[in-house]
């Protein structure tokens, strides 16, 4: 669940982002068409009203008061009422709004009037012109707030059925359709256009819902169907919903309220003012929402859970976490912005009509809105606390309250020189009050718990030192951003949609900025932790999956047991294993941004990377500057990238001196593992090959198992409490490492249809694993398997001899217990199962990195302590998948079990196989003391032929076929059959990857290799019918299966040299695929079976048609392939035909295929065929060159070779080489 | 050299007056041409067999193509002759402290340098992929690139800055836009991708020289115009001080390329190599900024632009993307021959293609 969702979190945070990214958008053009005036004023005041019912009814009411109600009926199962709910809701909602709209119509002039309440200076009130305008909006805009409510309610659908794609990419349409509207419509109605805008954009973000509702709730299987219900019929929760509105509608309009209040007053203003402060808020709303994210971030997810178990001191500790995080992130952001709030402005406005004076008007109300967001922050923080402690009231009060203050300050403030700025002023100080009796109440609220309350000590070092470092980092930029400015390459940017100029002095002095920030910071902490041991803090990092996490607890477990003060923190990716293992095994964590390294060539991952990769190194700076490691243990997977980066940088800059080591735990570094190793201190490596990678720092120490598995074992007798075996029984543990394996599972499940037999002598225990992607999710696809293939007595009977469990923490009990292991070929799971001593029957993984799992479950293999299974890769449903056969899964695994001394063999191998004491030989590398005895260099884990890459085996196949030509074979090759074997797995597992370059080279292989078995796989992608996407399709691209895959596709075929009648359908379709080096290729392959066709009456008539072929490649090859194939005068006919054609080539062609026909004795008339040949043109346009010299060249060198070969048979030695100038044909003689 | 020697000795002795001719443009464009060819013609015999010696031969990929095959062995770094010949004979022949002279002879330097490199190492390692990486060599042509169109906006430019940023138009009097600061950014990309283009071009006998020879030649009028008050004023064309310059480079390029035309004709006994393409696309490119003819040159240089354009997509659209050739062979002259059509008959009628273009490009002069 966790992982969908953070992928449902990705979406809607990557939808909002579009959303915020494209509402900035809109305004900049309001902004740009109307600059802050009396205008834009005008259009503010008459939005008031809708946006406040927008909020009211359509985000507050539909989520809290609505939804609930909503989902507690669909969880129940009552559909029916469930839509009646809905129903009834929307009817009532309608209603409602255009009741409202209506009240609104006929109070407008009233309303509008308000405006001139008050009266600061007698001139700058709204005029009579102005009011009317104000009125005529206002009328104009009203149907935006029955349409967005509308399109509120539908969203709040939408988010339930989990389409949060649709749901938050709805508001983009919004966006889109005002700023169309606008630029549309401002050269006719002027102003008014932004109410036609707005109005049309509301009407889009409804429409553009409809679809995906009617998709996602056909999907969801929970129908669509609104329905009143019966007249009279009660549906009760609609009571509850209308009783929850109350307090919602209450809290809103206080808060709304106010916001009306400051449009009042700043009416009285200069023209502009409302506008001004209208455009500030819509700024100061992007710091905002990064408080709430980072507030999620922060754990206050965690905090109901806290609640419900009464574990109070760690509510408090996460609360006062929180509070750090946002003191650490608003205090910068706060100074930042109110130093650079000018050029921000500016930046994200000022175009057109928005004007120095707009910029100087809205910067100022910006900044002093800003001095709110730490306040802010605070607020949203508790607002989300006091829910957890089922005090909903208490944020209501203080709100209705803090409302009150608010009015006043405003009221006091605006008269004063700061103007707007000072109604800004005013929110911003009761918002901070706000906070402060929160947070003073819930201090109350936590000494009644027991607690102590939070006070200076927990908070004091994080603000004087974020303060400290935001003053200094604020400072800095304040006073670089006008020198920048200055710069005459910077001042010469033209404004270009941005003031090029403005971004780029900001980017630089911000960027200096956060750098000083940083830098006071870490010196900060530096001096503050100097106190402390800095070798007492360790930071660990690495993760992905558990072989990279469980290193790196087993290290840290080491490390604590010499060191009992030292402190950890783990710095992983949120989402991942570690965000599991970790919180289980006890250590805090924290999170950054990283993703796996995508390769060199350009391409949107890559982007992304380089982004995650800066985002990450900036937050790993923090954490670093914050903890002051004294050490920094990595163990690799690109969740430690970003750290180690940061590290090197801050120890350039003297700001880190945490030294780093790297545990590498596979035979071949992956490429980001291999940049890093070289920055580290020490790399410390599983296996001796991988020396060569870091042949100056690196030291083999072995994989450190954990503790806790090997600790374990004396409990083979005891068994495990939670785990009833039956005793007598052969125990078989399978599992796919932490993530699972998709192979695994599936192969299992099938298999224990075999097993059921053979129930009452086996037990078998599955460990399914975590995995929760898109497109596998472990647990629940294992369990759809196994409902799906047996029925439920054989449920019944598996159940007795079968448990599973998603993730086993007590691994090691699992292990003690096992018999047999059956596993991926990861150096985890393999290193854990020889520190058990027990033998495997290992399932490696195909197409990694180095293929370092087939190196490692081979190098097991070699040494007598497992056996290896590959997968295979078959048609299933119209689908290809990599899979292993139950049946034969089973088989092996009985065969394993039947015999009791090969096993006990390779359990006594497998003790014997790694190398021990890893975890002691890392602590002495840590701490500098040599340990006893040194570890031998060569050990014998390993020491096997390096595996070719795909590309290379093509290349020398390809090379091996171009000279032996039809003598050609793979064993010429690949000389191991056990290497044959596994290439030809290999390139068969490529058909199933998603990068048809993949499936490519996989089908080119499997010609070569003439791996006939996977014949129909590749018939399979040939007639794959799926589309390409549809920017390849409106670029000429047709099939997933791409061009290139089916034209080698039938030359593979002519290579497998198989033939029977569902080849030969499948070639007669290819003849008329829609790309010509297709057809092209399915010619060439029937004139290679030409002697073995079954219906040759059908192939002649598709050749004879594709003789008409656009392509003259196409003519060429039809018109030979119906030399060898027709047999009738038809053919005569049309290849005659030929003899005038445009290109030489196909005149060529039509004579080779008429001599066919002639020795095929199909045409007998030969005289005929003499007149008839006569009239061919015969020109051409080509020639071959001929170079005489060369010849003789040629000659003479052969003679000479062949002479010296003859010498060296007689004195029985290889070849001389004096044959530099023609390698080629020097390397086919020492071959043959 | 001469230049400088005849200016001074007119100056200094009545005898030497008839030396006046070198501050005449067309005297010293012909013997800039002349200067080449001559040592073109005194040099490449010598360095073939120097090529051959050092076992400088040109590494043919596997195209598929038996004509190529054929001529595998052929040596290749021939563009060493025509930069040097061209050095040589602009030493001799120009104003040295011009400008536009200056720039142009940087960019044939330069771009030839790194051609050279390449050829160098594919050479040595006996392998046409092992020459320098694409992305070092987009990275060493773009570090010129980058310079060039940095000095081209401040004051250090040749060009003066009221019309330095200002975009022309074939067929259009008055200039199209002011582009600013982005005009370096189309400067820089323009560059990148001339200088390839031709280097793409490259592939047959014969065929990158002479149309290189049309497009130079058609600058070298423009520059005749541009830096000629008169005419400037007749044309309606902007007066840029100095450019007349550019006709001398223009005609010493015209002699260099006539003479390696003569052994690169088919069959070649020397290839010019990416020496040599490189350091032809680059200067076109530079002289083509310089000259504010820019957009000019997909009409003149359209046959470059044809064979970079298929290329490009024939690679990174369709065999890496799609996954199906768009072309039945990319670039153009190697989908010709696909066709059916000798080397030589390609050749000639690219020629006979970029030679139209040329006439119209020269049309622009007048119709405007």
């Amino acid at each position: 669940m966790r992982k969908a969702f953070s992928r449902k979190f990705v979406e809607m945070v990557q939808g909002s982002l579009v959303s915020r990214v494209l509402g900035f958008v809109r305004e900049a053009v309001v902004a740009s068409f109307f600059g802050a005036t009396r205008a834009t004023d005008i259009f503010a005041i008459a939005f008031t009203i809708p946006t406040l019912f927008r909020r009211i009814l359509g985000e507050d009411m539909v989520e809290k008061a609505f939804l609930p109600s909503f989902r507690q009926l669909i969880a129940s199962g009552d559909y029916r009422r469930a839509w009646v709910l809905a129903s009834r809701t929307l009817a009532l909602m309608t209603l409602l709004l255009l009741l409202l709209m209506g009240l609104c119509y006929v109070c407008t002039p009233a309303m509008v009037n308000m405006v001139n309440l008050v009266k600061i200076t007698a001139d700058q009130q709204f005029s009579l012109e102005d009011l009317r305008r104000a009125e005529l909006m206002t009328y104009y805009v009203l149907p935006f707030m029955v349409a967005i409510g509308l399109a509120s309610f539908v969203g709040g659908l939408l988010l339930f059925l989990d389409a949060t794609a649709s749901y938050s990419l709805a508001p983009m349409f919004l966006s889109i359709g005002a700023v169309g509207g606008i630029v549309i419509f401002e050269p006719y109605v002027g102003i008014y256009s932004m109410a036609v805008a707005f109005v049309l954009g509301g009407v889009l973000q409804f429409l553009v819902q409809i679809p995906p509702l009617i998709r996602a709730s056909r999907r969801s299987g929970l129908g669509l169907q609104f329905s009143l219900g019966r007249a009279g019929e009660g549906v009760p929760e609609m009571r509850e919903v209308g009783r929850q509105s109350g307090p919602i509608l209450l809290q809103s309009v206080a808060n709304k309220s106010v916001e009306v209040v400051e449009r009042v007053l700043a009416a009285a203003l200069v023209p502009g003012s409302v506008a001004a402060l209208y455009f500030a808020r819509r700024l100061v709303e992007l710091p905002n929402a990064i408080v709430g994210l980072s507030v999620g971030r922060a754990g206050v997810t965690d905090l109901n859970d806290e609640a419900q178990r009464g574990d109070w001191s760690a509510f408090r500790a996460t609360v006062i976490r929180a509070i750090r995080y946002n003191i650490a992130s608003m205090v910068p952001i706060t100074v930042f912005v109110i130093v650079l709030s000018i050029p921000m402005t500016a930046v994200v406005y000022k175009r057109g009509a928005f004007d120095t004076t707009s910029v100087d008007m809205t910067s100022l109300a910006f900044s002093f809105y800003t001095v709110g967001l730490l306040g802010g922050g605070f607020w949203s923080l508790y607002t989300r606390i006091y829910p957890a402690l089922a005090k909903n009231q208490v944020p209501l009060y203080t709100s209705l309250a803090c409302a009150a203050v608010n009015v006043v300050l405003d009221i006091l403030l605006v008269r004063t020189p700061l103007m707007n700025g000072g109604i800004a002023l005013g929110s911003s100080v009761a918002i901070s009050l706000n906070a402060t009796m929160l947070f003073a109440a819930f201090n109350g609220e936590l000494r009644r718990l027991g607690q102590r309350g939070i006070g200076w000590r927990d908070l004091g070092s994080t603000t004087i030192s974020t303060t400290l470092a935001s003053s200094v980092g604020g400072f800095t930029a304040w006073v670089l951003f006008p020198r920048f400015r200055a710069i005459p390459l910077v001042a010469a940017l033209p404004h270009f949609v941005f003031s090029l100029a403005d971004v780029v002095a900001l980017g630089l002095a911000g960027s200096v900025g956060v750098l000083a920030f940083l830098l006071t910071l870490g010196y900060w902490s530096r001096f503050r932790n100097d106190k402390g041991s800095a070798t007492d803090r360790v930071i660990l990092t690495g993760g992905g999956t558990g072989g990279h996490v469980n290193p790196a607890l087993a290290i840290a477990d080491t490390v604590k047991e010499r060191n009992v003060g030292a402190r950890f923190l783990y710095i992983g990716v949120c989402g991942r294993a570690e965000s599991v293992i970790v919180t289980r095994a006890g250590y805090p964590i924290r999170y950054v941004r990283a993703s796996a390294f995508p390769g060199f060539r350009p391409s949107v991952a890559l982007l992304r990377f380089v982004l995650s990769l800066a985002v990450g190194i900036l937050q790993s700076c923090f954490w670093i500057a914050v903890f002051q490691p004294g050490m920094i243990i990595g163990t690799g997977g690109y969740a430690s990238a970003p750290v180690i980066f940061a590290n090197t940088l801050m120890r350039a800059l003297r700001l880190s001196r945490a030294k780093v080591y790297i545990h590498e735990q596979n035979s071949v570094p992956g490429k980001l593992n291999q940049v890093i190793g070289r920055w580290a201190d020490k790399v410390l490596l599983t296996f001796p090959q991988t020396k060569a990678w870091f042949p100056r720092n690196s030291v083999v120490v072995g994989y450190p198992v954990r503790r806790s598995v090997t600790l374990e074992q004396r409990r083979r007798e005891e068994g495990i409490p939670a785990l009833p075996i039956p005793s007598g029984r052969r125990v078989v543990f399978v599992f796919g490492g932490s993530q699972g394996a998709r192979t695994i599972n599936r192969a299992l499940v099938d298999a224990l249809g075999y097993l059921r037999p053979r129930r009452h002598e086996l037990f078998i225990i599955h460990g399914i694993g975590l995995f929760n992607a898109p497109d596998y999710q472990a647990r629940e696809d294992t369990d759809h398997r196994f409902r799906t293939r047996y029925g439920q007595k054989e449920q019944e009977e598996i159940a007795s001899f079968y448990y599973f469990q998603d993730y086993f923490h007590n691994i090691g009990d699992i292990y003690a217990v096992s018999d047999l292991v059956v596993c991926r070929g990861g150096a985890g799971s393999l290193n854990e199962i020889s520190a058990m001593g027990k033998p495997a029957l290992i399932m490696p993984k195909a197409n990694l990195p180095g293929e370092h799992q087939i190196m490692n479950a081979r190098a097991m293999c070699q040494a007598g302590a497992a056996e290896v299974i590959y997968e295979d890769t078959v048609t299933e449903e119209g689908v290809l998948l990599e899979k292993v056969e139950g049946k034969h899964f089973a088989e092996r695994i009985l065969a394993l079990l039947d015999d009791p001394e090969h096993l006990a063999g390779m359990a006594a191998c497998s003790r014997a196989f790694m190398r021990r004491n890893a975890l002691e030989r890392i602590a002495a590398e840590i701490h500098g003391t040599p340990f006893p005895d040194a570890p031998p260099e060569d050990g014998r884990s390993s020491y096997l032929k390096p595996l070719l890459t795909n590309a290379q085996l093509l290349r020398l196949l390809e090379r091996t076929r171009e000279r032996e030509k039809s003598d050609y074979a793979p064993q010429l090759v690949i000389s191991e059959p056990d290497d044959l074997e596994y290439y030809r797995h290999r390139a068969a597992s490529l058909l199933t990857s998603p990068h048809w370059q993949e499936r490519n080279l996989g089908v080119k292989l499997i010609g070569l290799l003439k791996h006939e078995e996977k014949l129909s796989s590749l018939l399979h992608l040939l007639a794959d019918p799926t589309p390409a996407s549809w920017l390849q399709r409106l670029l000429g691209g047709d099939y997933r299966q791409v061009g290139f895959i089916r034209r080698n596709i039938l030359a593979a075929l002519q290579h497998l040299n198989r033939w029977d009648g569902e080849v030969e359908a499948h070639v007669i379709r290819a003849l008329a695929d829609g790309y010509y080096e297709v057809r092209t290729q399915a010619a060439r392959t029937m004139r290679q079976f030409a002697d073995r066709l079954m219906e040759r009456e059908a192939v002649c008539d598709r050749l004879l048609s594709l003789l008409q072929d656009r392509s003259f490649e196409v003519v060429i090859e039809a018109s030979v392939a119906l030399g060898a194939v027709a047999g009738d005068r038809r053919a005569t006919e049309a290849l005659l035909d030929l003899r005038e054609h445009h290109y030489w080539q196909v005149r060529d062609a039509a004579l080779r295929a008429l001599a066919l026909l002639v020795k095929r004795g199909v045409i007998h008339d030969r005289q005929w065929l003499v007149t008839e040949i006569s009239r061919f043109i015969l020109t051409m346009t080509d020639f071959r060159s001929h170079f005489a010299i060369k010849e003789s060249y040629r000659q003479l060198f052969e003679l000479c070779r062949e002479m010296a070969t003859r010498e060296s048979k007689v004195q029985g030695e290889g070849v001389s080489r004096n044959a530099e100038p023609f390698p080629g044909r020097e390397s086919k003689v020492q071959s043959a | 050299m001469l230049y400088y020697l005849g200016r001074w000795l007119q100056s200094q002795f009545d005898v030497f007056g008839f030396f006046r001719l070198l501050n005449y443009l067309s005297f010293r464009s012909i013997m800039a041409a002349l200067t080449a060819v001559v040592i073109v013609f005194l040099l490449s015999p010598r360095w073939i067999r120097a090529m051959h010696r050092r076992n400088f031969l040109d590494q043919v990929r596997e195209t598929g193509i038996t004509s190529a095959f054929d001529k595998a062995g052929t040596p290749t770094m021939g563009g060493v002759l025509v930069v040097a010949a061209m050095a040589v004979s602009l030493l001799l022949w120009c104003n040295l402290a011009n400008p536009f002279l200056l720039s142009s002879l940087a960019a044939l330097l330069w771009f030839g340098g790194i051609g050279f490199w390449d050829d160098w190492l594919k050479s040595s390692h006996g392998s046409g992929d092992q020459g320098l990486g694409e992305m070092t060599k987009l990275l060493l042509q773009g570090g010129f690139a980058l310079g060039f169109a940095v000095i081209y906006l401040t004051p250090a430019s040749p060009v003066p800055a009221e019309i330095a940023t200002r975009l022309y138009l074939p067929f259009l009097k008055k200039p199209a836009a002011n582009l600013g600061i982005l005009y370096g950014v189309f400067v820089f990309l323009f560059v990148l991708l001339v200088a390839n283009a031709v280097n793409i071009t490259d592939g047959l006998d014969g065929l990158a020289i002479t149309p290189s020879i049309f497009v130079v030649s058609v600058l070298g009028v423009f520059a005749y115009v541009m830096g000629n008050t008169i005419y400037s004023v007749y044309l309606q064309y902007p007066y840029l001080r100095g450019a007349g310059e550019l006709t001398v480079f223009a005609s010493a390029f015209i002699g260099a390329g006539l003479g390696f035309l003569w052994y690169n004709a088919y069959p070649a006994q020397i290839f010019m190599g990416d020496t040599g393409s490189l350091a032809i696309g680059g200067t076109i490119a530079v002289i083509s900024v310089l000259l504010k003819q820019e957009v000019l040159f997909p009409l003149v240089g359209g046959l470059f632009l044809i064979e970079a354009l298929t290329s490009q997509v024939q690679d990174k659209v369709g065999v890496r993307w799609l996954g199906k050739r768009i072309f039945y062979r990319a670039p153009l002259h190697h989908s010709l021959q696909h066709h059916g059509f000798a080397e030589t008959k390609v050749v000639i009628r690219l020629w006979i293609i970029s030679g139209i273009l040329a006439l119209l490009a020269l049309a622009t002069l007048k119709i405007r």
